[in-house]
């Protein structure tokens, strides 16, 4: 019973946390589509020449390229959100649960499927800047893409546990 | 095979001893509405543990409060 009135409220503090980054993200993936400049490393991996510039349409397009993972973030941080709130509710156990967890899992694979292609896509996009012949596609896999898989692979396992976990405390409830 | 089910006979046992379902699951420690399921049949199971107290505080053994009967 004192377990589950801590979680209820780790899960309030957490959820609420939860809802601040999205918020934050949201800001910067607006801020990052219509602002912010070319980084150094996207002008270097896409080797432009230092003293050309991109216009603002080319430079938006590039930076709503790489924001696309960050969509899959916003939509792990939703589910994030949904099963914080379920906790704090003092549902701990319910398939509901499972399936946000495995929703989490989902959606940091998407966001790591989607980082993988948005890179190399933002990278031809700044390119195209460069006259042809110099326009460069490069592919690249870091080991953070790799913790991120086997996290979102934890996820969905664990998902799959906590939905073997609620069908038992179903069935618990109906003892007495 | 004939097919069985369980039938509890709580409410028997409760009239013999003369006891409400109240004091009954005040000295069990299960809520009412949960030996009210218990007496009705609406209930998965028994652990062994609830079985024991409700014996104890009734006097009697399982086999007094549980029985088998062939399904219709």
């Amino acid at each position: 019973m004192e377990e589950l009135r801590h979680l209820r409220r780790w899960a309030a503090v957490l959820r609420v946390l939860t809802i601040v980054a999205m918020v934050i993200l949201v800001l910067a993936l607006v801020y990052g589509i219509l602002f912010a400049v070319l980084p150094d490393g996207l002008r270097r991996a896409a080797r432009l020449v230092p003293e050309t510039s991109l216009s603002g349409p080319h430079r938006a397009a590039v930076a709503l390229v790489g924001a696309v993972p960050g969509f899959a973030m916003l939509y792990v941080l939703g589910r994030m959100a949904d099963l914080f709130g379920l906790y704090a509710g003092g549902e701990a156990l319910s398939p509901a649960c499972a399936r946000n967890i495995q929703r989490i899992g989902v959606g940091l694979l998407a966001a790591v499927a989607l980082e993988l292609v948005a890179r190399p896509a933002q990278i031809a996009l700044v390119s195209l800047a460069n006259p042809p012949g110099q326009r460069v596609l490069s592919i690249s896999f870091e080991g953070a893409d790799l913790g991120q898989i086997l996290a979102a692979g934890l996820l969905i396992t664990i998902g799959w546990t906590q939905r073997e976990a609620a069908r038992i405390a179903r069935e618990n409830e109906g003892f007495v | 095979m004939q097919t069985m089910q369980i039938v509890v006979r709580l409410d028997v046992m409760l009239a013999r001893r003369k006891m409400t379902s109240r004091d009954l699951a005040r000295q069990v420690g299960i809520t009412e509405q949960n030996l009210s399921l218990l007496k009705s049949g609406k209930v998965k199971g028994i652990r062994f543990e609830t079985l024991a107290r409700i014996c104890a505080a009734l006097d009697c053994q399982p086999g007094d409060l549980l029985e088998a009967v062939a399904k219709p």
